[in-house]
């Protein structure tokens, strides 16, 4: 007979805890609370303790972040503090990361069933750090949990939970999200939960793990010191509000305000949707061949992801269920992952989409039911697979999510609360040696906190309105990012006029940002990542507003520039447009000019060399034709539009585009007209598309991208399979006839 | 909102010129279950379908209840057929088809965001009667066409409405995504017809 565990809640271990109250919630309701007894006996102290312990976690990240932190805590506020139960579903959430609280159950649960209750322990004031997206929940191995249990004498009764999204992770390539990595290996300094301190204070060794093996050890040195703090506030709020409101208080209720969540996430759903069905996809490359294949051969391949998702609606039981059974599987690229990400991803989505009047909590995980197949792209077939990059892919499958239940709610008549959910985000990474040889790795956040908002059915989407994934989320300023990122200096910082998706209402102008390496740098390696990569497509494949979906986002690289010595002259661009001035007349001269559309890893940048960063657009709503005239007038006499554009696009022909004689609504009229018997020249009848597109799919006539991921997707998903062939009419027997 | 305001409202929120702090005050506002028939009531006054709006599919797509008590799929710029709403309305749309970087850049204006020629293709859909802009769609050369919206009018009926359930000539009203129907006709056939791309 072996060891006797140590029994921390009473007369469970952390495990059995776990597996007594997930058979509870297997009835249907969290934890088997089929009343909310606290809450009807008393809605006035429910929702004082409620407010107690949700202050308690707002009060941990304002105050910690203020401590100890890196830039993109500190500024951009990518960071979260949360209070869990023992069994690690979120109670209370601070603003910030918000999402992250559907993952922290994922890292207690591995705690649990490796039995760390009874080795390493888990005893007051221990600090456990989890950061190994295969066993923690992380997303990517930029994000960083700590965890401090709470206790009530020997008891564990909760979590103080603190994370955040650090500036470096030592992977393959510098950054927090490297996009060339084949497996779990390359993804970078990844930690399977593990006890990292005690009394409140780390280890030694965890400070000399982060200098070893990452490339930003001082910002994630305080970043974890800053984690650490916050938790430490929770525990300590926390314990006065048990003093006050009673342990067994404490305890009944935490719960009861899960479950609240969920039952509202139903009822909302019951309220604001109609049933059915809903499917939207969007598409990502992977493109390593010739990359990344030159170490990793399994990588020698061109991915096209099928981000396809579908939602069943069901109104009766306030149901909904995401089926995932024509997503591609999981291969040894950056932009699959496990469980975290999905859970992170689904509480956003939940939020946007139905989560009105609640109160944020890991109820609004337990609201939606999901398959992910085995050996998809995000449920791989092992542990090993890399999950360096997820946030790229995850957005995009799951702004299908949101694009179906933004479409059912429009047609409950929800009207105000619809959008086309195509949200996005840039990011720019990489790794800063100086001439005096001090390197350090970096996230370039701007563009990652303030993406534009995307249209909707009444209004246009703006720039740099939001970032979803971040309700208090800010662009930062340049002279904090110049201040922190020494040998990087800012050109200009614009909205691009005319790059969004047009519409009726137009989405939200994406951003252009131009930047140039400076003389103090010896050399330097950066690198694009985001979500409005769409790559070789739109942001989304399609959008609930039915018009141009977003265009894509690009990293532009001018090499040996003569920026440096136009500066030294004191000569400075006065914004991008002034900057391409520059070029066309020659005073920028350059040695070569690179374009890259896809996700790069590393690209080595010396001083001189400028490169610009454009992103974060949004799609459209509506068909540009029924743009109101005045507004297409208004937005060409902002420069968001162009005269080409606003006479091409919308059919409002102004400037030298307009003629003289007639006025502008009799000019648009005219132009709208001819744009229309355009369409209808340009277009045929579906079923000749039909015909013409089958012959393309029969012959084989395709891109090798292309035709390889449909080999890939019909060998993996047999939906997707049946779909694409009935559709086509295909069966080997045609195929081969046609083919003669 | 009382029901004749909501009726104005939602009417002044579609036109687009509410202003921001307006559309807030209706953002705040408690959603309430009876928004449904208030939205069918607005529909119903600016659409030449009156009454037999059931519900809106897309920016300019309603399902209409026919005379017949069938149900449809209509354009609400010229009342265009597109069909049974179980069958993708794309199916019953004109199209065209942007393959190359030249017609990628009427719309994304930009060469190094515009999508990839020779891997993407930009299909346009529109409305085969009055040539409105239905739906974009950036996907793979051979990819078959999303079937965003395929609501289910038996739960409708039934559980929203507290109604009957509708009926079909073969009975029971089933909810069931029959796009399939069109193709497989389609593929029995050698010839284009249909030129008019009428729905049924
Ligand atoms: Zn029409």
């Amino acid at each position: 007979m072996g060891l006797v565990p140590r029994k921390l809640l009473g007369d469970r271990t952390l495990i059995e805890q776990i597996r007594h109250s997930d058979s509870l919630t297997e009835g249907g309701f969290y934890h088997g609370l089929e009343l909310l007894v606290e809450r009807e006996h008393d809605p006035i102290t429910y929702e004082r303790f409620y407010d107690a312990v949700h202050s308690a976690v707002m009060g941990a990240r304002e105050t910690s972040k203020n401590v100890a932190a890196s830039p993109g805590a500190r500024e951009l506020g990518e960071l979260l503090f949360a209070l869990l139960t023992p069994e690690g579903h979120a109670v209370a959430v601070s603003s910030g990361l918000v999402g992250h609280q559907g993952a922290f159950r994922i890292a207690i649960k591995y705690m649990a069933e490796n039995g760390y209750d009874r080795n390493p322990g888990i005893r007051p004031g221990d600090i456990f750090l989890a950061c190994d997206p295969a066993t923690s929940g992380t997303p990517h191995p930029g994000d960083v949990y700590t965890f401090i249990p709470l206790f009530s004498g020997e008891e564990l009764i909760g979590w103080a939970a603190g994370m955040n999204h650090t500036m470096e992770a030592g992977g393959s390539v510098p950054g927090a999200w490297p996009p060339w990595s084949p497996n779990t290996f390359t993804d970078g300094y990844l930690v399977p939960p593990t006890k990292v301190g005690e009394n409140y204070e780390d280890y030694t060794w965890l400070y000399k793990q982060f200098e070893r093996r990452t490339r930003a050890p001082m910002f994630n040195i305080l970043d974890e010191k800053m984690r650490v703090a916050g938790c430490k506030m929770v525990i300590d709020s926390v314990t006065d509000i048990i003093d006050k409101f009673g342990l067994d208080y404490f305890k009944a209720t935490s719960r009861e305000i899960i479950e609240e969540t969920r039952r509202i996430c139903i009822d909302n759903v019951k309220m604001l949707t109609i049933p059915g069905r809903t499917r939207y996809v969007s598409f990502r490359t992977v493109p390593y061949k010739g990359i990344v294949d030159g170490v990793w051969p399994q990588s020698a391949h061109n991915w096209l992801l099928h981000l396809h998702t579908e939602v069943q609606i069901n109104t009766v039981e306030g149901k909904l269920h995401i089926n995932w059974d024509k997503i591609s599987p999981a291969n040894f690229h950056a932009l699959g992952g496990y469980q975290g990400i999905l859970e992170s991803n689904l509480w956003l989505n939940v939020m946007d989409a139905i989560g009105l009047g609640l109160k944020p909590n890991s109820g609004m995980n337990l609201a939606v039911t999901y398959d992910m197949p085995q050996g998809a792209l995000f449920n791989p077939p092992s542990d090993k697979y890399s999950a360096g990059n997820p946030w790229s892919s995850s957005v995009p499958l799951f702004n299908g999510f949101s694009s179906g239940l933004e479409t059912s709610k429009r047609a409950r008549g929800f009207v105000e609360e619809s959008w086309n959910a195509d949200l996005c985000w840039t990011g720019i990474q990489g790794e800063i040696t100086l001439k005096d040889g001090f390197s350090f790795g970096f996230c370039q956040m701007d563009l990652l906190g303030a993406s534009a908002t995307p249209a909707r059915p009444y209004m246009d989407g703006e720039p740099l309105g939001t970032a979803w994934w971040n309700p208090s989320s800010d662009t930062g300023s340049v002279e904090e990012w110049e201040y922190v990122l020494p040998g990087i200096y800012y050109l200009c910082k614009n909205v691009l006029p005319g790059y969004c998706g047009h519409g009726k209402f137009r989405g939200g102008l994406g951003m252009q940002l131009a930047f140039v390496v400076s003389d103090e740098v010896k050399e330097a390696i950066i690198g694009k990542v985001g979500a409005t990569t769409g790559n070789y497509f739109t942001g989304q494949a399609s959008v609930p507003g039915g018009s141009y979906p977003a265009p894509t986002s690009t990293l532009i690289v001018y090499r040996g520039t003569n920026v440096l010595e136009l500066m030294r002259n004191g000569e400075y661009p006065g914004g991008i447009e002034e900057l391409y001035e520059w070029i066309d007349q020659g005073k920028f001269t350059h040695k070569g000019r690179e374009v890259h559309k896809e996700e790069v890893g590393a690209l080595l940048v010396r001083p001189g060399d400028v490169y610009i960063v454009v992103g974060n657009a949004t799609g459209g709503w509506g068909d540009p034709l029924h743009r109101a005239i005045e507004r297409v007038e208004q937005d060409v006499k902002e420069n968001f539009v162009t005269v080409e554009a606003a006479a091409e696009i919308y059919g409002v022909p102004l400037g030298d585009d307009a003629s003289g004689s007639i006025s502008v609504t009799e000019g648009a009229v005219a132009k709208r007209a001819e744009i229309r018997r355009a369409r209808e020249a340009a277009s045929v009848p579906f079923e000749e598309f039909w015909r013409t597109e089958r012959q393309g799919v029969v012959n084989g006539d395709m891109h090798e991208f292309v035709a390889d991921a449909y080999a890939e997707l019909k060998g993996f998903s047999t939906a997707f399979k049946q779909d694409f062939e009935s559709f086509w009419q295909l069966d080997e027997e045609t195929i081969g006839a046609e083919h003669e | 909102m009382s029901e004749r305001d909501s009726r104005e409202v939602l009417r002044d929120l579609e036109t687009g010129r509410m202003s921001w702090d307006e559309v807030r005050e209706i953002l705040r506002q408690k959603k309430t279950l009876n928004r449904f028939s208030e939205y069918r009531s607005a529909l119903s006054e600016t659409t030449p379908f009156g009454d037999r709006v059931l519900l809106r599919v897309g920016e300019y797509l309603l399902v209409v209840c026919e005379p017949d008590g069938s149900h449809a799929v209509r354009c609400l710029e010229c009342e265009h057929d597109f069909g049974d709403p179980r069958v993708n309305w794309k199916l019953s749309s004109r199209v065209r088809v942007r393959r190359t970087l030249e017609e990628f850049l009427e719309i994304y204006l930009y060469e190094e965001v515009c999508p990839e020629p020779g891997i993407a293709e930009v299909r346009e859909y529109y409305c085969p009667g009055c040539f409105t802009l239905l739906c974009v769609e950036c996907v793979p050369t051979g990819y078959p066409p999303m079937f965003e919206f395929l609501p289910d009018l038996a739960s409708v009926y039934t559980d929203i409405l507290g109604d009957t359930a509708p009926t079909d000539p073969e009975g029971e009203w089933v909810f069931e995504d029959r796009s399939l129907s069109k193709v497989e006709a389609w593929a029995s056939t050698t010839t284009t017809v249909d030129t008019q791309g009428a729905g049924r």
